[in-house]
């Protein structure tokens, strides 16, 4: 007797629960909760500018030349730089994150013996124009972070300036690493490219 | 050889009948459901003979004429478990009174009998069904749910190393699979290749995986198959017991443990409990040659589950926990083209990684959690049956990216996805009439999906999801006939950025519908042989992921563009399945073609992507028509009473037939082979058993030409030993175990691992098994 009792308890207690779980679900169901995004929410930590200064190191005139990139890195733009033939620049890069209005530039600083920019002249300037004298890390190991274009020729000629800012990972073993990387292929786990980009040279007489 | 069998069973039938009875005997009876209910038509017949009869209105049935001997008697109705009796009319009259067990409502669809009756298999289902018993899941334990169902027939894995596995059934996997676990569609973010399923591999009492479109119950995704996940069953004799699980893995370091307790009161009759916990930790993989750097893991999970049952009602409410943090090989996270072919030319890690425990950047951390209620109650007549169902499921995955500008890696996730899923399923199947029953549903799912980070590849969304449908099944003498549709609705509405990866959100809202359907009959044309054909079709909308995505996939450096405007996908198979079931051998193979109209897959441009990181190969979701054909199955024999063998195998043949190319990353033809020895019993030692098994896979030679960084590697052959044995230790009994993969160590690479670019697959591994019963736990 007791334990019919307490069977038609837990008879009584199972079509409730169903029920309930109904209710629940069916409350649920119809809840509406809109899941829109924080306009400011995905913000990345990005480059999207990359600027090229160029001074020219006879008459002191300046001129840039800037390519940027969208929130996903793809390239949007890029301005072609301009020299004029036999001259030398000293030229200096910079890196922005025009979102969070962040100088990408400092970070490189700061952490400088683990990266380093390396640049390749490509195209017919490449016989003539030539890219030396980068600045140096806390090692006294190459930078980058500035360095001089020379021109050698006395014709109007076309190129382009591949710039690569690499960077050494934990497992690297600084300065080793740092000076062999003769620039080519990246070693996986060792080194990696933050920045790729080729800008388009124009050499006027 | 089989024919020849299956004719001298009929030549025995054949004397049998013609054998005029000596001595008549009678044997009698009533068959009623649990509940007392009677149960017409019920077949009754007599194993091994053609001697056959039906119940009555009433539930009553006789046989006047036998034979002085003894039967076995099998009761077969649809709806109930088939049942089997053994009755000795040497002595006299019987009288045989029945009481059959109802099947679970979805177990009509695919028939899961522990006692795995002779009769029951050859009807189990209208499409092929690989299953792994508690006997079998007991070998496997502490591995992953993939690498668990790596050795069924038709089903493969999608690796990304050691630590993620997703099973592939018949060339399909992701979001065309439905994974069931404890009755609930699991909801995770099963979009990506490297997300494998959120499952304690130590929870689930059974496994079964339905080969092909699944029928109508599942709702849509399931296009290639459905896992059905089973916890064991609630206890409901007094008493309380439970078992520890231990085991170890050589290669990885791997230590991985599970507590099972559970129990089932004096005082209050029919309620259950069960508490389940589980853990796993593992150092970095081994190959032949180099450690895989940066591939540990660690996984922590918890169950509970309690019940109430009698004989018309059934509530129970489970809830589960999963969670994972695990390592990705950094060596695969290359962001740019140069480095990815410098990687892949180099063959093996650049670094020389030293063995650790510990787990950097890139990587996963997971969690999972269940809740789900169900309740179940019989109204009056027999074999009626209405179900409710409610699931509450949160899924949670962050992913840590080894890159950064500046260099060092944010502690911040890449990506941190959370999905909040709440499903109602109610389901009613009717008393059965005839010989026929109808099952009837209706579901509802809601979905919101929030990206709390920094990255946006996939989109916040809000998806709602509704279904009906109805099916049908008709059995009568050795045939089965079943017939079913279903209509799904889903709204989805995502929050993409305006201009793909860039601008300022905006809503977009697709709204998807389709039907599907299925048709199929199972005939058992002899006593030991049944064959069935399903004709199913089935679609499913695309993921957020085919839809949305924009940006740099990390370890493929490929970029993928989603596309807003793509439709639904369908398919439309057709599969045979050849059963043959007898006291030595056992045979299911399956052969289908499953075509595909709008197949969403990514298309290789011509044109890459210039980024800030260099220039990337350019994919972009497309839609074509497809066709996927194959053949798998499984046939075992017992050579002897202490000897069996076994063969699997499976061949998947998959074409872009829209543009006129084969499928990329389809699996290789497998085949395994498995031999088991019994041992005597010796000393304490009982229930002692020596298997060989071998996996031989072949080269995989069709694919599309110069989409893929590096051809299919080679085939492979991989040898393993697994020995287990029961200890008598006092009253109780230790199951151990120890097994061997890749014997002989050797170096390879699958086609359908991540990692094959860059990497050899683990090398030999020792595993180390031990359970130990407490309690009155009972084993089966």
């Amino acid at each position: 007797m007791k334990n019919d009792s307490k069977l038609n308890y837990f008879t009584t207690l199972a079509k409730h629960a169903i029920l309930f779980s109904l209710a629940i679900g069916l409350i649920v169901l119809s809840g509406c909760d809109s899941n829109e995004p924080d306009p400011d929410a995905g913000e990345q930590e990005v480059i999207t500018d990359i600027i090229m200064t160029l001074t020219n190191e006879t008459t002191g005139s300046v001129t840039s030349a800037r390519a940027e990139f969208d929130e996903a890195g793809v390239l949007q733009s890029v301005e072609t730089v301009s020299i004029q033939a036999g001259t030398t620049h000293s030229v200096s890069m910079e890196f922005l994150n025009e979102i969070e209005g962040d100088d990408i530039t400092e970070e490189i600083e700061e952490e400088d013996e683990f990266h380093q920019l390396v640049y390749a002249v490509g195209g017919s300037a490449a016989a003539r124009t030539t890219i030396t004298n980068r600045d140096t890390d806390g090692n006294g190991n190459p930078l980058g972070l500035s360095f001089t274009l020379t021109d050698t020729g006395a014709t109007a000629s076309s190129g382009t300036i591949n710039v690569t800012l690499r960077h050494y990972e934990e497992d690297a073993q600084l300065p080793d690493d740092k000076v062999n990387d003769d620039g080519g292929s990246e070693i996986p786990g060792i080194v990696e490219n933050d920045v790729d980009v080729t800008f388009p040279l124009s050499i006027t007489v | 050889m089989s024919a020849i069998q299956s004719c001298r069973l009929l030549l025995a039938a054949l004397i049998l009948i013609s054998v005029t009875p000596a001595n008549a005997q009678k044997l009698d009876g009533v068959v009623t459901d649990a509940v007392g209910e009677s149960i017409p038509g019920v077949q009754i017949f007599l194993q091994g003979t053609s001697i056959g009869t039906v119940t009555d209105k009433a539930g009553r049935f006789e046989f006047n004429t036998l034979e002085l001997s003894s039967y076995t008697v099998v009761f077969k109705f649809i709806g109930f478990r088939t049942a089997s009796h053994r009755v000795d009319l040497t002595k006299g009259d019987i009288t045989l009174n029945i009481a059959l067990v109802q099947e679970a409502i979805e177990i009509a669809e695919v028939t899961v009998t522990a006692e795995g009756t002779t009769q029951s298999f050859l009807t189990r289902a209208p499409v092929a069904v690989s299953t792994l018993s508690p006997e079998e899941l007991s070998d496997v334990r502490g591995q992953s749910l993939g690498e668990t169902l790596a050795h069924l027939p038709g089903i493969t894995t999608l690796t990304t190393g050691p630590t993620i596995s997703k099973p592939v059934v018949r060339g399909l996997h992701s979001d065309r699979l439905v994974i069931m676990n404890a009755g609930v569609r699991q909801e995770g973010q099963q979009w990506g290749g490297e997300h494998a399923p959120e499952i304690d591999p130590f929870s689930p009492d059974r496994i079964e995986v339905v080969r092909g479109a699944a029928g109508v119950e599942y709702g849509v995704g399931a296009i290639g198959g459905v896992i059905r996940i089973e916890p064991r069953e609630l206890p409901d004799r007094p008493g309380y017991g439970g078992q520890l699980l231990i085991n170890g893995f050589s290669n990885s370091g791997q230590g991985s443990g599970s507590l099972h307790v559970e129990g089932s009161p004096q005082s209050i009759q029919g309620l259950g409990w069960r508490v389940q916990t589980s853990g796993r930790a593992a150092g970095d993989a081994h190959t032949p040659d180099y450690v895989l750097g940066n591939t540990a893991f660690r996984e922590l999970n918890g169950s509970g589950a309690v019940g109430f049952h009698n004989s018309r009602f059934g509530v129970e409410s489970f809830v589960s926990h999963f969670s994972t943090e695990l390592g990705i090989f950094r060596g695969s996270h290359i962001n740019t083209i140069e480095g990815l072919l410098a990687a892949i030319e180099l063959g093996r890690p650049a670094v020389a990684y030293d063995f650790g425990y510990d787990i950097d950047v890139p990587k996963q951390e997971v969690a999972h959690t269940v809740l789900a209620l169900k309740g179940h109650w019989q109204p009056g007549a027999a074999g009626s049956v209405l179900e409710v169902k409610y699931g509450l499921q949160r899924n949670s995955r962050k992913e840590y990216d080894a890159h950064r500008i500046g260099g060092r890696p944010s502690d911040r996730p890449a990506f941190d996805l959370t999905l909040l899923s709440q499903s109602v399923d109610v389901k009613y199947r009717t008393n059965p009439t005839g010989n026929a029953f109808a099952v009837f549903g209706a579901s509802g799912l809601t979905q919101g999906n929030e990206n709390g980070s920094l990255g946006y590849l996939i989109p916040n969304f809000r998806a709602l999801t509704g279904g009906l449908f109805a099916r049908g099944l008709w059995s009568k003498g050795t045939v089965n006939l079943e017939a079913g549709t279903r209509f799904d609705y889903r709204w989805m509405r995502a929050f993409p950025r305006e201009f793909q990866g860039t601008g300022s959100f905006e809503k977009d809202v697709r709204r998807f519908n389709s039907l599907s359907g299925v048709a199929s009959a199972i005939w058992q044309f002899l006593p030991s042989w049944s064959a069935a054909v399903n004709l199913g079709t089935a679609w499913r909308p695309p993921n957020m992921s085919e839809l949305y995505s924009f940006g740099l996939h990390h370890g493929t450096a490929q970029f993928e563009i989603g596309d807003r405007a793509l439709g639904a996908e369908r398919s439309m198979s057709i599969d045979g399945t050849l059963r043959h079931a007898s006291g030595r051998a056992n045979l299911e193979v399956g052969i289908y073609v499953n075509r595909f109209a709008d197949f969403i897959y990514l298309f290789p441009e011509a044109e890459p992507t210039i980024t800030i990181r260099g220039v990337f190969p350019t994919f972009s979701y497309r839609q074509t028509d497809a066709r996927l054909a194959g053949i798998d199955g499984l046939v075992e024999y017992s050579l002897t009473k202490f000897l069996k063998a076994g063969v699997s195998g499976s061949m998947v043949r998959a074409r872009d037939t829209g543009n006129d190319i084969d499928l990329i990353n389809m699996p290789a033809d497998r085949l395994h082979l498995h031999a088991a020895f019994q041992l005597p019993d010796r000393g304490a030692f009982n229930s002692s058993e020596v298997e060989l098994g071998s996996l031989h896979v072949t080269k995989q030679t069709r694919f599309p030409a110069g989409v893929d960084y590096a051809d299919p590697p080679d085939g492979y052959n991989l040898i393993e030993i697994d020995l287990r044995t029961s200890i008598n230790v006092g009253t109780t009994h230790v199951d151990v175990g120890l097994s061997v993969k890749n014997i002989f160590n050797t170096s390879y690479r699958d086609y359908l691992s991540r990692y094959r670019y860059f990497v050899d697959e683990p090398g030999r591994t020792a595993i180390l098994r031990v359970r130990l019963p407490l309690g009155t736990y009972n084993d089966r």
